[in-house]
């Protein structure tokens, strides 16, 4: 299993796990799992997700994940 | 004790000389609070209908706030505020940079700069110290080039300035004021008011502390807030800036695409946005002081080297304007673009709005090449934008002629189809996101005080979750329904009054930064232990106090329209079959929450009861 950090943003964060306290926080997931296959875990509708960066990099929702990665989920966001 | 203001307005009269230091009471900062809500009561008081924008008793004025004795993260702003060329009402846009706070740290809340000097000159101001000095040699200079020159003839230590470039000169109405060579005071044309009366430059320097209610309570409020925002925007608004969310609106349909034509444009804004941006262009934050953000871009475009250029890089409203709008998807070209809007110091958004009105113009046969100095301009040519951008910048004949009063008089020598093509409300180009995407925009584009403005209410973000709990916004907004939109349009509008008045930057928004953060921070910077009732209601005086001076000009309801083309769907994209409706009814709800009687004019009793004198 690998552990990873998810932080999820703005009207996303509604779909935090009931144990986390906050939107940051930490889950296990299979090795080669993908984002995608995290975002149905979290029950997020896949059209909602706008931007996925993992580490910092935008990805998309086939990039599979590793232990200790970070993963950042953004709605769409019109501002700017 | 003190509560965050000098209560020290600094005047300057260009044409006699004079320079005066006035006191302005507790009771007036108190209601109006300073930046736009200072600016909107000091246009009320002095610049009557008669005056026109470029008339030497005009006023222009650049205000701070309570928050620029704060220091806290956002507190970088400053308002400019005058009768705007481009729309002859009340005008007004806002700057960071370092100003702001050298401008307050030097013992003034505002200045008030009226008259028309007899040669170009420029302002200089340190502590106590106040001078009119001559600009002659920088006149005909970029805004850069003329910051580097001044800065350098002055010899002032962390001094930061304010300069316009050839189109202020020119007085091509959409003139931005540029600030420090980073930032802009870029809607209304109040770029164009500094050249009309020859002030090239406004320096500020200040070494003063401004005195607060409870600096231990205010440094407390600054360390929880300024983490909380760091950690909430370091992912995203300081790795890439406002270019973040380019995919993201062009997937929404919020993007204007071909002159507001189209619904989406994907493989346009995939070159545009991140990471594209962030890799081509080798951007990096740029923060504004104090600011632990950055979501400013500085970028390096090093070949070709038609487009090489060193500096601020586009926000997500040049990219949307000069490049969807456009159909021109080359970044580094758009940089470019950019880097010229800056220097000669034209708003990137109204410029982006006249090349795709051109465009548009000449594909459907209504003008014709000679119409504009014999340039054929096509969606996406970038050679000919950076062409015209040079002509518009110097208002040479053509283009640039035709445009230097606006989109409404170049629109009107073309004729009515011409006319219902411009992207517009009351002369105001519309920026870069679109009502048939979040309807809550429509009323507040129609409605808002210097005309159709992204942050002078941003309700289109309720639709992402940045709510306004405090105000009643508790609940993710449909993005597509116009009940209740006119309530969400006016309490994005109060907030956006807020933060120009106390002149905090409404980015913080995003990182978390809330009507309570506010409130806090506005009690321990000024002692007035305020509800946040109070402070709300500040909000709905200010914002009628500027819907007064408009009034005062001329606007009524017959004003508070859109384009004929945000009531028009597209087939495809985001907002595929959607576009408001019933508006007029959303109007008369808009009106009737606001206290305004159905022709858009506030009330005796609103007046009375918000205590505007």
């Amino acid at each position: 299993m690998a552990k990873i950090t998810v932080k999820l943003f703005a009207s996303l964060t509604k779909f935090k796990p009931s144990h986390a306290e906050n939107a940051s926080f930490e889950m296990t997931v299979s090795p080669g799992d993908t984002v995608k296959q995290l975002i149905l875990d979290l029950g997020m509708p896949p059209e909602k997700v706008q931007v996925i960066s993992v580490n910092h990099q935008i990805v998309k929702s086939d990039c599979q994940l590793s232990e200790g990665d970070l993963v950042n989920f953004f709605p769409t966001i019109a501002a700017g | 004790m003190g509560n965050g203001y000098w209560q020290i307005v600094l005047r300057v009269n260009l044409t006699t000389g004079e320079i005066s230091k006035e006191k302005v009471a507790e009771s007036i900062w108190k209601k109006y609070l300073g930046g736009s809500g200072y600016g909107a009561k000091v246009l009320y008081d002095e610049v009557g209908p008669d005056v026109a924008p470029y008339d030497a008793e005009n006023r222009l004025i650049f205000a701070a706030g309570p928050l620029q004795a704060a220091k806290q993260t956002g507190a970088a702003k400053f308002t400019v505020i005058s009768k705007s060329p481009v729309t002859g009402i009340f005008g007004e846009s806002a700057a960071g940079g370092t100003w702001g706070a050298s401008f307050k740290a030097a013992g003034y809340d505002a200045l008030i700069v009226q008259g028309k000097a007899a040669k170009p000159v420029y302002l200089q101001i340190n502590d106590d110290d106040v001078e009119i000095c001559d600009a002659s040699k920088y006149w005909g200079s970029d805004a850069y080039d003329a910051a580097d020159g001044i800065l350098g003839d002055c010899g002032l230590e962390k001094a930061s300035i304010c300069t316009i470039g050839q189109a202020g000169e020119n007085k091509v109405a959409i003139a931005c004021i540029v600030v420090d060579k980073h930032s802009f005071a870029g809607r209304c044309g109040l770029g164009a008011v500094m050249g009309a009366k020859n002030l090239k430059a406004v320096v500020a320097r200040g070494s003063k502390a401004t005195p607060v209610y409870d600096a231990e309570k205010l440094k407390g409020l600054n360390k929880d807030i300024n983490k909380s925002i760091h950690d909430n925007t370091k992912d995203w608004l300081r790795l890439h800036g406002t270019p973040f969310v380019e995919i993201g609106c062009d997937q929404a349909g919020d993007t204007p695409t071909k002159n507001w034509q189209l619904g989406g444009w994907p493989e346009g804004a995939e070159k545009l946005g991140v990471p594209a941006y962030t890799d081509t262009l080798e951007a990096k934050p740029h923060a504004c002081s104090s600011c632990v953000v950055g979501c400013h871009r500085d970028i390096t475009v090093a070949e070709p080297q038609e487009y090489a250029m060193k500096g601020p890089g586009p926000e997500y409203e040049s990219l949307g304007m000069l490049g969807n709008n456009c159909l021109m998807d080359d970044v580094k070209a758009l940089s470019k673009m950019n880097d010229l809007c800056n220097r000669y110091g034209v708003d990137s958004i109204s410029m982006g709005s006249f090349l795709g009105f051109t465009m548009d113009l000449l594909e459907k046969g209504i003008i014709k090449p000679e119409d504009i100095g014999g340039v054929d301009l096509k969606w996406g040519d970038k050679e000919n934008m950076i062409r015209l951008i040079h002509e518009l910048g110097m208002k040479k004949p053509g283009f640039g002629e035709l445009f230097a009063d606006g989109i409404v008089p170049a629109a009107k020598k073309f004729g009515p189809e011409a006319e219902e093509l411009a992207p517009h409300v009351k002369g105001l180009d519309l920026p870069a996101h679109d009502p048939r995407a979040f309807f809550a925009l429509a009323v507040n584009y129609a409605t808002g005080s210097v005309g159709p403005h992204h942050e002078r209410g941003n309700p289109q973000v309720a639709s992402g979750g940045f709510l306004l709990p405090e105000a009643g916004v508790s609940e993710e907004v449909d993005r597509f329904k116009m009940e209740d939109s006119e309530y969400v349009a006016a309490k994005y509008q109060d907030y956006g009054t807020l933060t120009q008045a106390i002149c905090h930057c409404k980015f913080m928004f995003f990182g978390g930064y809330s009507l309570t953060n506010m409130l806090e921070t506005m009690n321990a910077l000024t002692g007035w232990d305020w509800s946040m009732e109070e402070m709300l209601r500040t909000a709905e005086r200010i914002f009628t106090l500027q819907r007064m001076v408009n009034v005062k000009y001329g606007i009524d309801r017959k004003d508070d329209k859109l384009p004929a083309a945000m009531f028009k769907a597209s087939e495809d994209g985001g907002r595929a079959g959607k576009a408001p409706h019933d508006f007029e009814e959303a109007l008369d709800r808009y009106y009737d929450l606001r206290g305004w009687d159905n022709t858009g004019i506030p009330t005796h009793a609103t007046v009375s009861s918000l205590g505007i004198e």
